[in-house]
């Protein structure tokens, strides 16, 4: 399928000049739009929040899991692209798996306060920190790839 | 770590953009891929079936309002073969 063959200097460049530009496309076009991040942001609040009643079940989770799923995939195919899920960097790696612990302590700890203290308000608390937390991220992105004004 | 390699599929300008517009995608629907490439559905379906039978890119087909749209992707074999080609331009430049 691949074979060798031996190209110039200045066609390597221009080549790299293309994969440069195309990537970079593909990258803004990759980003999702802002009210992605509200959407998601809000889902996690609601489903986290949701343990604040006296035995919800596993309904938040699952309202979480088919909300973020949902969402997401009406996003995709609203813009009609989708960023990758996983980042290629070993560092940007550690630090998604750094937010995702922070967001399963901030889900058990909501539910461990509400059962065993019966604090009802933590979860909220807890709903409301990891939707800053998304929302704070997706707008992030956005600035860090100059989506965002 | 990819050893750097040549990829005459992947080298031409077409290909060479298609590859790189889906690298940092998940997927990308055949529309925008048009439209970002400026060309022809079928130009963009030539291509794109060279980089399918070289097991570079797959497809999925779904339907969004009731109407049949399709989306790229790329595999993890076109991934692999697109940075190792990237390895070999940068090779080249640096001599």
């Amino acid at each position: 399928m691949s074979n060798d063959k031996s190209i110039k200097a200045d066609e390597a460049q221009d080549a790299l000049d293309t994969v440069e530009r195309m990537n970079t496309a593909g990258q803004q076009r990759g980003i999702a739009p802002r009210w992605y991040g509200i959407g998601i942001a809000i889902i996690v609040f609601v489903g986290f929040s949701l343990y604040a009643q006296q035995d919800p079940g596993n309904f938040p989770g699952i309202f979480i899991a088919l909300g973020v799923g949902l969402f997401a995939s009406y996003s995709r195919d609203k813009i009609g692209a989708m960023g990758r899920a996983l980042p290629d960097t070993k560092p940007a790696m550690w630090a998604l798996l750094g937010v995702v612990i922070f967001l399963l302590i901030l889900f058990f700890g909501g539910i461990y306060f509400r059962r065993v203290y019966d604090l009802a308000w933590i979860p909220v608390a807890t709903g409301l920190i990891a939707g800053m937390t998304i929302f704070l991220l997706s707008k992030e992105e956005r600035r860090h790839l100059g989506k965002d004004d | 770590m990819t050893k750097a390699r040549f990829d005459e599929i992947i080298h031409a300008p077409k290909r060479l953009q298609i590859c790189a517009f889906l690298m940092p995608l998940q997927d990308a629907e055949f529309q925008v891929l048009r439209d970002e490439l400026d060309v022809s559905d079928s130009v963009l379906s030539k291509h794109l079936k060279h980089l399918d039978a070289a097991g570079y890119v797959k497809f999925r087909k779904g339907a969004v309002n009731g109407r049949q749209r399709m989306w790229a992707s790329m595999t993890t074999t076109g991934r692999r073969a697109f940075a190792a080609h990237v390895q070999e331009l940068q090779r080249l430049i640096a001599g």
